[in-house]
């Protein structure tokens, strides 16, 4: 399988055998463990923004997976190193407009 | 006289079969390379196909019967010759790699067993002869000629050999892959292997690989070149080890080349010849597969770093681990006397010592005597080490100084093999590319040989037993492995991994004098696997495929213009405190004013935002269809939350129409007593009286002021009906009503300011009935 990068789409399947794609949108290191910030994108590849996850990146049981951050503080943590992330986006967002 | 025996076909092939067996014994046969070894090899298989054909098309069971009889001299030269062919060719396919000297070898055992078995086969003749009649025509001394001369070849020792070769490949494969676990068994292999001497010398390193490349310049003459020697069989080359298909392909393109007629210029990445017209398509197709092996055979010799370690590399590297940890394990004694003394430098119980590692050692004199000792076996052991690492080709490396030249020159060929690749492709900056990646290979095995060591050295430290101590060390040395084993569960993977990094801080807590770059980095690596296993194996989604967009461009302008809405959601997780009320959008330290007005952009953009993610309902997490547990209850769970939104589409319409509640930012679809939600937005009410204080309603609410929820709103067959949290059995009245049907379509927001009813409403701008309605509820008595 391909490295995971932003940008790139990746195919999620649940327990129950669903499968969805979402997008990289962000990812980050953070206290030694890889974190992602997943945007759901529909078959077109359009954003679909009302499902936003940011999850861990994983391995269980030999194969890459995802385990979504429900620890509080972890996710108060992690959702700032985002937010600073994506601010920087935004500002070279508005600085090249 | 039969027909089927003494016709030309039959003479023809027996003619065949003698001279090949005549050239073989006199050395006639060219068999330097592994091509050479094939090409023979697939001759003899024809010539054994051509016999097969011979005896099936025998009118009857007499003229085979017959046949057999007729040729059982050359049917016992073939059948030997095929057997001896076939255990080489095994051992050639399983071990992936045989260098020209060891071609060489094996023919000339090949030949002594044959040569062998013809001697073997006219002493058996004499001694009949002589038992069974007087008439001899060998003399003693002859007879003593060929008893010597069967000596001499050592025939039957040649055939163990090759019986060896053909049995011994599986037995190799499998010890190196249990090399890890079993030291001793691979040591009993070696033992074995060793007693066959030219066994051993069988398991070649990559450099003789690399020597393929030797293979088309060697006939450098310029003999005439057949139609023949040109021609592509793509059944052969299919049949080839890769290495051995590139040097196929360059031979045919060295004789395309010095095909004579009317020349044009040929073109192909760069290299430019003069063809023969008549072949320049074949050459132009020769180099296409040429081109294509190369890159994959590239991409192969960088996987064999990690790859197939061979016996010989494998108790290389415990020998020099072996070694270094017995070095080691003194130097940590003499800088556990340092540490001793260093605590009464400054006075006169201390003399300082000759530094090595360019620190001064500060020593109690009375530990003098055993700190010379102890120096003494210091010295000796690091020559040794030194010695061994030199002779083996194995780097040192114990001290950043190296490592950092170390990494200096892996990105330094790195870099070289990456402009050689993209610059026109040649022979000579393939051969360069080659070169390179094979420096590489030496730097990274001197550099993998230098971590177990230091791995090694510090599990010695902790008086292990030998097996432990040996699946730690493997598992530390390449903890990626070890996370993506199969075989062992994420539990146990987890102990594991926790075990070795509280041995690894313990060991740098104690040998604190002992640290250095290259361990360090082993144990972050550990830790960073550690850090890789899921909390909860039952909240993890497999990651099934990635690819790349089909569209990248527009999907990061996409991303880029998300990157707000996101922020919003991500600001009300971690810039709100669950205790205090109201806290503004924190706003970083502005150094200068052109900051200043970049964070203002992204204020109005967040600002814009919120309002449209308002009603687009956007929700942080939407993980019940995800990653809920397969329990009966979250089932109910999600059909509900399901239902819930199905709900929610429907009534859209109706909910916009009565303009009565918003949905805001709650986590989660399933609002309950007790739940706190962010408003999305600013709220006000126009309605002056409703704002009074003496109302206890304020006018203004900070977009991210947390309220919590005192009352949610049922819709229950057309009705609205309110279900406050300080109702008696709030609770099971709202367990009542969802059960029977009713849907959540909004929630009522507590102020513990409003002296009324301690509630209020969030709503949208200047939404009046919705406050009516609230009016209208409590008149009509929905408390």
């Amino acid at each position: 399988m391909e490295k995971i990068e932003m940008y790139k789409i990746l195919t999620i399947e649940d327990q129950s055998g669903k499968e969805k794609d979402y997008t990289v949108a962000n990812l980050a290191e953070y206290n030694d463990t890889t974190y992602l910030y997943l945007i759901e994108v529909d078959e077109e590849e359009n954003l679909i923004e009302q499902n936003q996850i940011i999850a861990r990146l994983v391995i269980k049981e030999g194969e890459e997976g995802i385990e979504p951050v429900t620890d509080q503080e972890e996710l108060k943590e992690v959702s700032r190193v985002f937010y600073e992330l994506f601010k920087e986006t935004i500002k070279e967002e508005v600085s090249e407009n | 006289m039969n027909q089927d025996i003494y016709n030309k076909n039959v003479a023809s092939f027996e003619l065949k079969l003698k001279e090949l067996e005549k050239n073989i014994l006199e050395n006639h046969i060219q068999m330097e390379t592994i091509m050479d070894f094939n090409q023979f090899f697939r001759e003899v298989k024809n010539i054994l196909t051509e016999y097969e054909t011979l005896y099936n098309d025998m009118h009857n069971a007499v003229s085979k019967s017959q046949l057999l009889e007729y040729l059982e001299d050359e049917n016992d030269f073939l059948v030997l010759l095929v057997s001896l062919l076939n255990k080489l060719e095994h051992y050639h396919h399983t071990i992936g790699f045989v260098s020209n000297q060891e071609i060489a070898s094996e023919w000339k055992d090949v030949r002594n067993v044959l040569k062998g078995k013809n001697i073997e086969k006219d002493l058996r003749s004499y001694l009949y002869q002589s038992t069974h009649t007087k008439n001899t025509s060998m003399t003693m001394e002859t007879l003593f000629d060929m008893e010597e001369k069967l000596e001499n070849l050592e025939a039957s020792e040649a055939f163990n050999r090759i019986e060896e070769l053909g049995s011994a490949t599986e037995r190799i494969l499998t010890n190196v892959e249990e090399s890890l676990e079993q030291k001793n068994k691979i040591k009993a292999v070696q033992e074995n292997l060793k007693q066959k001497g030219e066994v051993l010398e069988a398991i070649v390193s990559i450099d003789h690989f690399m020597d393929m490349d030797d293979v088309v310049e060697e006939s450098k003459d310029e003999k005439k070149v057949s139609p023949q020697e040109v021609e592509l069989d793509m059944a052969y080359l299919d049949s080839l080890l890769i290495p051995d298909k590139i040097a196929y392909i360059k031979l045919i393109l060295s004789n395309i080349e010095k095909m004579p007629g009317k020349k044009r210029v040929v073109k192909y990445k760069g290299i430019q010849k003069r063809i023969s017209s008549k072949y320049a398509g074949r050459w132009m197709q020769c180099q296409t597969l040429l081109h294509n092996y190369q890159e994959s055979n590239e991409e192969q010799l960088v996987e064999v770093t990690s790859n197939q370690e061979d016996i010989h590399e494998q108790m290389k590297k415990i020998e020099y681990a072996n070694l270094y940890a017995d070095f080691k394990e003194v130097e940590n004694a003499l800088f556990k006397l340092a540490k001793k003394g260093s605590h009464f430098i400054n006075t006169n119980q201390v003399i300082a010592v000759a530094s090595f590692n360019k620190e001064p050692l500060y020593i109690l004199k009375e530990d003098l005597d055993v700190f010379n000792k102890i120096f003494m076996n210091y010295k000796r052991m690091q020559k040794n080490v030194n010695d061994f690492a030199s002779q083996n080709n194995i780097d040192v490396l114990d001290n950043d100084e190296k490592v950092s030249t170390l990494e200096e020159l892996q990105n330094k060929y790195y870099k070289e093999i990456h402009s050689l690749q993209n610059a026109s492709f040649s022979y000579d900056t393939q051969e360069k590319i080659s070169e390179l990646k094979k420096k590489l290979y030496r730097l990274n095995k001197g550099k993998k040989f230098a971590i177990f060591a230091n791995i090694k050295v510090m599990f010695k430290s902790l008086a292990l037993t030998n097996d432990i101590q040996e699946f730690l060390e493997n598992t530390m040395e390449d903890p990626e492995t070890f996370i993506e084993s199969k075989d062992i569960s994420d539990e146990k993977k987890k102990e594991i991994l926790e075990e070795v990094l509280e041995k690894s801080d313990t060991y740098l807590k104690e040998n604190d004098t002992q640290k250095n770059t290259l361990f360090d980095r082993t144990i972050e690596k550990v830790r960073k696997c550690f850090h890789k296993l899921p909390k909860n194996s039952k909240k993890v989604a497999k990651i099934k495929n990635i690819r790349e967009s089909k569209n990248r461009k527009a999907l990061i302008g996409a991303i880029g213009a998300a990157a707000a809405v996101s922020m919003v959601l991500l600001g009300t997780q971690y810039l709100t405190d669950a205790n205090s009320q109201t806290k503004p959008l924190e706003k970083t330290s502005i150094e200068s004013a052109q900051e200043e007005t970049l964070l203002a952009s992204i204020e109005s953009i967040v600002n814009l935002v919120e309002t449209e993610n308002k009603k687009s309902n956007a929700n942080m997490y939407d993980l019940t269809d995800l990653f809920q547990e397969e329990t009966s209850s979250s089932i109910e769970k999600e059909n509900a939350s399901i239902e819930v939104k199905e709900a929610e589409q429907k009534e859209d319409a109706v909910i916009e129409e009565e303009s009565e509640w918003s949905y805001l930012d709650v986590g989660h679809n399933d609002v309950d007593f007790g739940d706190t939600f962010t408003a999305g937005t600013t709220v006000y009410t126009n309605q002056d009286d409703m704002a009074k204080e003496e109302n206890g309603v304020t006018t203004y609410f900070d977009a991210l002021s947390k309220r919590e929820i005192a009352g949610i709103v049922y819709n229950y067959n057309g009705e609205n009906i309110t279900i406050f949290d300080t109702d008696i059995d709030a609770e099971a009245k709202k367990q009542a009503l969802e059960n029977n049907g009713a849907k959540q379509i909004g929630f009522v927001g507590r102020n513990e300011n409003a002296s009324r009813n301690g509630y209020e409403g969030y709503f949208v701008d200047d939404d009046v009935s919705f406050i009516n309605s609230i009016e209208e509820e409590l008149a009509r008595g929905g408390r």
